[in-house]
C-alpha cells in the first residue's frame, strides 16, 4: 500500500482533547518581527474561504466573520485575548508541501484588503522562523473554547 | 463445544471488519465553494455536485491517536479508485454533508452514502451519486460553500 500523506502532524494534547477549526486560504505570508529574534511574527492570509469548519463531536460551518468576531470579542465560549495553536500546511514558492506550527492571537480583519492577520509566536520545537510565502494554506487551529 | 466455538468465530467474522473500519480510518474533508443537490427518480437517491472543489483535502485521523494532515485531491481520487475495486460496490463510504444556509443562517446537514464519483478536473467539479441514510428526503438545493466529511475508506492510512 502506498502512503499518500502530503503532510501530517503527530498527536498533541491540544489536537487530542480540543475541538479545532479549519481555515483555508489561497495565499499567506508568515514573517518574523525584525526586533524579536524571530520568535514573534505575523501571519497574513489572503482570500480566505467564507466559512470555517469546526471539527469536534459536532461538525459545523461557521461564517469566517462570525468566528473571528466571537474570538476578538470573547463571545460564545471564547475568552477575550486568547491565543491558539495553528498547524499550517502550505505550498512554498518551490512548489513543495511544507508544514509548521505557530501560536496565533489577535485576529485582525482588513476589510479593504480582504485579509485576515494574526500575531504569531514560534511554537516550541519550530522556531525561529523566517519569512515564508505560502500558497494554498490549510490552517488547523485549536482554541480553548468553553462548551456552550 | 466445537459448535459453540465455531459460532463464536462466525459471529466475530461479521463484527470485526466493521469495528476495524471504524477504528482505522481518517475522515477526509472535501470542500467546495458552491454546490447543488439534484434528486433522481428514486427519492432516496440524488446527484451531489460540488463546484470549485478545493484541490487540497484535509484529513483527521482519530484512532489510535489523533493526527491531522492534507493530501492533494488527485491522491484522494486514487484512493477512491483503489477502494472501489475492492469494496465500494458492496459497502459504499458513508459521509456527512454540511452546508450553510444563508437564508436561515444555520447549518443544514445530511447523512449519506457515496455510491459513485466522477471528477471533471478541468473545471474542478466533483459529482457523486448519493443515497440518504435517514428519512430526510434529498430535495433540490443550490448552496454556497459545502463540506463533505467522508468516513474512513476500507483501507486507510
Amino acid at each position: 500500500m502506498i502512503f499518500l500523506i502530503t503532510g501530517c502532524f503527530p498527536q498533541t494534547e491540544e489536537l487530542l482533547h480540543r475541538p479545532f477549526y479549519i481555515l483555508h486560504a489561497k495565499r499567506g505570508v508568515l514573517f518574523p518581527k525584525p526586533t524579536t529574534l524571530q520568535a514573534e511574527g505575523r501571519l497574513t492570509l489572503f482570500d480566505v474561504e467564507e466559512n470555517v469548519i469546526l471539527f469536534s463531536e459536532k461538525r459545523e460551518l461557521i461564517p469566517l466573520s462570525t468566528f473571528l468576531n466571537d474570538w476578538i470579542k470573547g463571545l460564545r465560549g471564547f475568552e477575550e485575548g486568547m491565543s491558539g495553536t495553528a498547524y499550517l500546511f502550505f505550498e512554498n514558492i518551490e512548489q513543495e508541501y511544507r508544514e509548521t506550527v505557530v501560536r496565533i492571537s489577535d485576529p485582525y480583519i482588513d476589510p479593504i484588503k480582504g485579509t485576515v492577520s494574526f500575531n504569531t509566536l514560534s511554537h516550541e520545537g519550530y522556531f525561529p522562523f523566517h519569512e515564508i510565502e505560502m500558497k494554498d494554506v490549510m490552517v488547523f487551529l485549536t482554541l480553548p473554547r468553553k462548551e456552550i | 463445544m466445537k459448535k459453540a466455538l465455531f459460532l463464536t468465530i462466525f459471529a466475530f467474522s461479521f463484527f470485526l471488519p466493521l469495528e476495524a473500519k471504524q477504528a482505522r480510518g481518517p475522515v477526509f474533508i472535501l470542500h467546495a465553494r458552491r454546490g447543488s443537490i439534484l434528486p433522481l427518480k428514486d427519492p432516496s437517491l440524488a446527484k451531489l455536485i460540488m463546484n470549485q472543489v478545493d484541490q487540497t483535502v484535509p484529513f483527521v485521523y482519530s484512532h489510535p491517536t489523533r493526527r491531522v494532515g492534507v493530501e492533494k485531491i488527485s491522491k484522494f481520487l486514487q484512493r477512491w479508485q483503489s477502494g472501489k475495486k475492492l469494496e465500494y460496490d458492496r459497502d459504499p463510504p458513508d459521509a456527512y454533508l454540511l452546508f450553510y444556509d444563508e437564508k436561515n443562517r444555520d447549518n443544514t446537514q445530511l447523512f449519506i452514502e457515496l455510491l459513485d464519483m466522477e471528477f471533471e478536473e478541468e473545471i474542478g467539479v466533483l459529482i457523486f451519486k448519493i443515497r440518504s441514510l435517514t428519512d430526510q428526503p434529498l430535495e433540490k438545493r443550490l448552496t454556497g460553500e459545502m463540506t463533505l466529511f467522508v468516513d474512513c475508506f476500507p483501507f486507510c492510512l
